[in-house]
């Protein structure tokens, strides 16, 4: 009887392999995936939660095991023919009784296999990570997950057929076109991904990866992903029908190397094209659209010249609304922004004694001298870099323009060399509701620089001359909003 | 070992006395529009050997299946001689031994006969092991792994470890090479004279048949069309020549086939005797006939050209 039974456990397993297998390798990612480091884990793993996970392996065990069930009996009862030992387990004298009862038992002990894993994962998905949130019910976001059981099953279908010793011929060739489309549809949302990434990926400037947040947050690139999915489902079997089909007829294989070489053949093609697809698709996104035109546009003003940022420069300080619809004014500005962002970084990165030799900068400060000290588009230009320059903050702030108290406090925010006095300085300009409070606080620390021997100490004491003059003339005058500026 | 290098027989006095056969009656048996039997009659006394011979499709393989159990007649019945006895006790006395090896794939050749070890009461292990030795197998080797010959060679020791009364044999020698060939045939030869096992061999192989058998039954369209004694088949078959070819001839009952070729008629007649030649001898005053004796697949060919003709 033992014998009997262990022989038809054998012929179950041919059912839970597929299932083993899929859990197995789930399993694996998601240990793989918790212990992955928190400096190289990609910045969806920052929400990876472990319990979710095991949640999402008893959901796909959930979502098998119907199927899996139904594989256990078939593999059981009609497996010593499929096999081909039919004749051979006909010969051996053993009791109709005895047969019944061995395969009832394998098939229980199969059932229970997958009760047992659903029921142990489970189990393991109400366990908490010490520190971290519990996890989302999965009732709530079933709708989110529904897909990828579905998914996942047609992974065991797929596996299931083509492990299956007892699957033949036709069997066989639609397990490898389900298994080909499937590899082929998360080819192409790695197609897509690498698509979408390939946006944010050369970014200009201090490798800042702004793309990502901006375009990609939440369902937008889901969607794009699902998008690529579709596609690589529907273009990769294609492919593969249309190569088999194809090569099948020039060719006509005859031996098992020429055959494996056709269907290798075929499997590369299918991911090339899946991949492509995803990449294709990926450019059908607006917002993929919008983020590459984005990039095209950052690049081509990264290659501009400094003499075409320096007019760019005054082109700003005289920027005036135009008549024209508000997308137009939008990509107007922003063709600016990122225009003077370039400027910026360009002089930052310059050590002090090029940027007094950098003919950029001597054209900007030029620029921002030659319009109105007290104007937007002049502060703006200035503000990009000024840490810089303090003699350009200073100049305007010894100017009787109604802007001095800004430049002021820009110039003395630059005399800090201790963080912490330079926030207690900030937060102490953000309480002063008086104008008086606050011209004193900048000039305070004006004269103060000037006492300790700052090399700029005559223009120093020009600034905080001219700030007291001003809080002199109208000493109780508050903001707007009733707090200093 | 005995001396002719075959392994020795082990004899047990468990129902050896009585020894096993069957008795088939009206066989009938159709997959779809196909009869493959078709009111089949045949005996296997409990000791004799009978060899089933006929053409591709004839129904052999389903009197196989149907003799063991594996499917229910449309129609007809089998009987286990001399005495009914259940399926289980049957199939611990029979020995079958497929034209395909019949194995589960995941198993080895070790495997496979600890398999069938645990599962027949009669399993004789030494006699196992000495089948193992001299068919040259290796218990360690995966059967999916196994030639065709060897393959065949692992179905015999698989039908034949429990030392069986009754040896159902399928076609069993398709592929076994010359040396092996003759060691089965020194094995099954060696089991009929010392356990007096009874066998209904299926097989092309001609001359097996006429070394293995006491009788041969001629299987056509599902039925048996002749049966007889394996020596009578070869003595009584004879070849008559007639030359020249006369301008009328009638054949007697006995003739089996006819055939011209180089101005003359060629008539296979089975139950030869001289009163038989003389009557023919009638047929062609003036002439001259031929006796020429056959061998069993010469003998044997000429009734399946027979039935080739009347099908």
């Amino acid at each position: 009887m033992i014998t009997l039974v262990a022989k038809d456990f054998r012929l179950a397993a041919d059912a839970l392999r597929p299932l083993a297998a899929i859990i197995a390798g789930l399993v694996v990612i998601i240990v793989g995936l918790g212990f992955v480091p928190a400096s190289l884990a990609p910045s969806i793993l920052n929400e990876f939660d472990l319990a979710l996970a095991i949640q999402f392996v008893a959901l796909t065990t959930l979502g098998l095991s119907g199927l899996i069930a139904a594989w256990v009996t078939a593999s059981v009862l009609l497996g010593d023919r499929l096999h081909r030992a039919g004749a051979f387990e006909a010969s051996v004298p053993v009791s109709w009784s005895a047969r019944r009862a061995s395969k009832g038992i394998a098939i229980a002990g199969g059932w229970g296999a997958v009760v047992l894993v659903g029921a142990t994962t489970a189990f393991l998905s109400h366990l908490q990570r010490p520190g971290s949130a519990p996890a989302p019910a999965l009732p709530g976001i079933w709708p989110e997950l529904a897909g990828y059981i579905v998914l996942t099953s047609a992974i065991g279908i797929a596996l299931a057929v083509g492990v299956s010793r007892a699957a033949r011929r036709v069997e066989i060739v639609v397990a490898l076109v389900v298994g080909i489309a499937i590899v082929a549809a998360f080819v192409g949302a790695i197609g897509a991904s690498l698509g979408a990434s390939a946006v944010n990926a050369t970014l200009v400037g201090d490798g800042e990866r702004v793309m990502a947040d901006f375009f990609f947050n939440g369902t937008d690139r889901a969607g794009v992903l699902a998008h690529a999915r579709s596609l690589g489902i529907t273009v990769a079997p294609s492919v593969v029908a249309i190569i088999l089909g194809l090569a099948r007829g020039r060719f006509a294989p005859t031996t098992r190397g020429r055959s494996l070489g056709l269907a290798a053949a075929a499997l590369v093609a299918a991911m090339a094209s899946g991949a492509a697809a995803g990449w294709i698709s990926a450019d059908g996104n607006a917002a993929v659209v919008r983020g590459r035109a984005e990039q095209r546009q950052l690049l081509r003003i990264a290659g501009m010249s400094d003499g075409e940022l320096a007019s760019t420069a005054a082109e700003f300080l005289n920027f005036r609304q135009a008549n024209s619809d508000q997308p137009t004014e939008n990509e107007r500005h922003a063709e600016y922004a990122f225009r003077m962002n370039e400027i910026a970084r360009r002089l930052n990165a310059l050590s002090d004694e090029a940027f007094d030799r950098s003919p950029l900068a001597a054209a900007v400060l030029a620029v921002a001298r030659s319009g109105k000290p007290g104007s937007d588009s002049a502060r703006s230009i200035l503000m990009r870099w000024g840490s810089r320059d303090l003699r350009l903050p200073l100049e305007f702030a010894s100017m009787p323009n109604r802007d001095a108290l800004e430049w002021g406090r820009l110039a003395a925010t630059n005399l800090f060399t201790d963080e912490a006095a330079e926030r207690t300085f900030n937060e102490e300009m953000r309480s002063a509701w008086l104008y008086d409070r606050a011209y004193g606080l900048v000039f305070g620390q004006l004269e103060a620089a000037a006492d300790r021997g700052h090399p700029l100490a005559k223009e120093l004491r020009a600034a905080a001359a001219n700030l007291r003059r001003q809080v002199t003339r109208d000493p109780s005058s508050t903001n707007d909003e009733g707090n200093a500026p | 070992m005995t001396s002719d290098g075959t392994p020795a027989v082990a004899t047990s006095s468990e129902s050896r006395a009585s020894g096993l056969g069957l008795a088939c009656s009206n066989l009938r048996m159709r997959y779809g529009k196909t009869h493959a039997l078709n009111g089949l009659d045949l005996t296997i006394e409990p000791g004799v050997a009978m060899g089933l011979v006929g053409r591709n499709g004839a129904g052999k393989s389903t009197l196989f299946r149907i003799l063991l159990g594996m499917e229910m007649p449309d129609a007809g019945s089998v009987r286990r001689l001399p005495a009914p006895i259940d399926d289980r006790a049957f199939l611990s006395r029979t020995g079958y031994v497929p034209d395909q090896l019949s194995v589960y794939d995941w198993m080895t050749v070790g495997s496979a006969i600890d398999y069938v070890g645990k599962l027949q009461p009669h399993f004789d292990a030494a006699w196992s092991d000495s089948l193992v030795a001299d068919l040259g197998l290796d218990r360690s080797k995966k059967v999916t792994a196994l030639s065709r010959g060897m393959q065949a060679r692992l179905a015999f020791v698989l039908g034949l470890s429990h030392r069986p009364e009754l040896l159902l044999l399928d076609e069993p020698l398709l592929g076994v090479d010359a040396v092996s060939h003759d060691a089965i045939l020194a094995i099954l030869a060696r089991m009929r004279s010392e356990l007096g096992s009874a066998m209904l061999v299926a097989s092309h192989s001609l001359g097996d048949l006429a070394r293995l058998t006491d009788r041969i039954a001629f299987i056509e369209g599902g039925r048996i069309v002749e049966e007889c004694a394996t020596d009578d088949l070869v003595s009584q078959t004879k070849r008559l020549v007639l030359r020249p070819e006369p301008t009328s001839f009638k054949p007697p009952p006995e003739t089996v086939h006819i055939t011209h070729a180089d101005g003359a008629v060629v008539v296979t007649v089975r139950n030869f005797t001289r009163d038989l030649l003389d009557r023919v001898r009638l047929a062609v005053p003036g002439g001259n006939v031929d006796v020429i004796d056959l061998t069993i697949a010469e003998a044997c060919t000429d009734r399946m050209r027979a039935m080739e003709v009347r099908a």
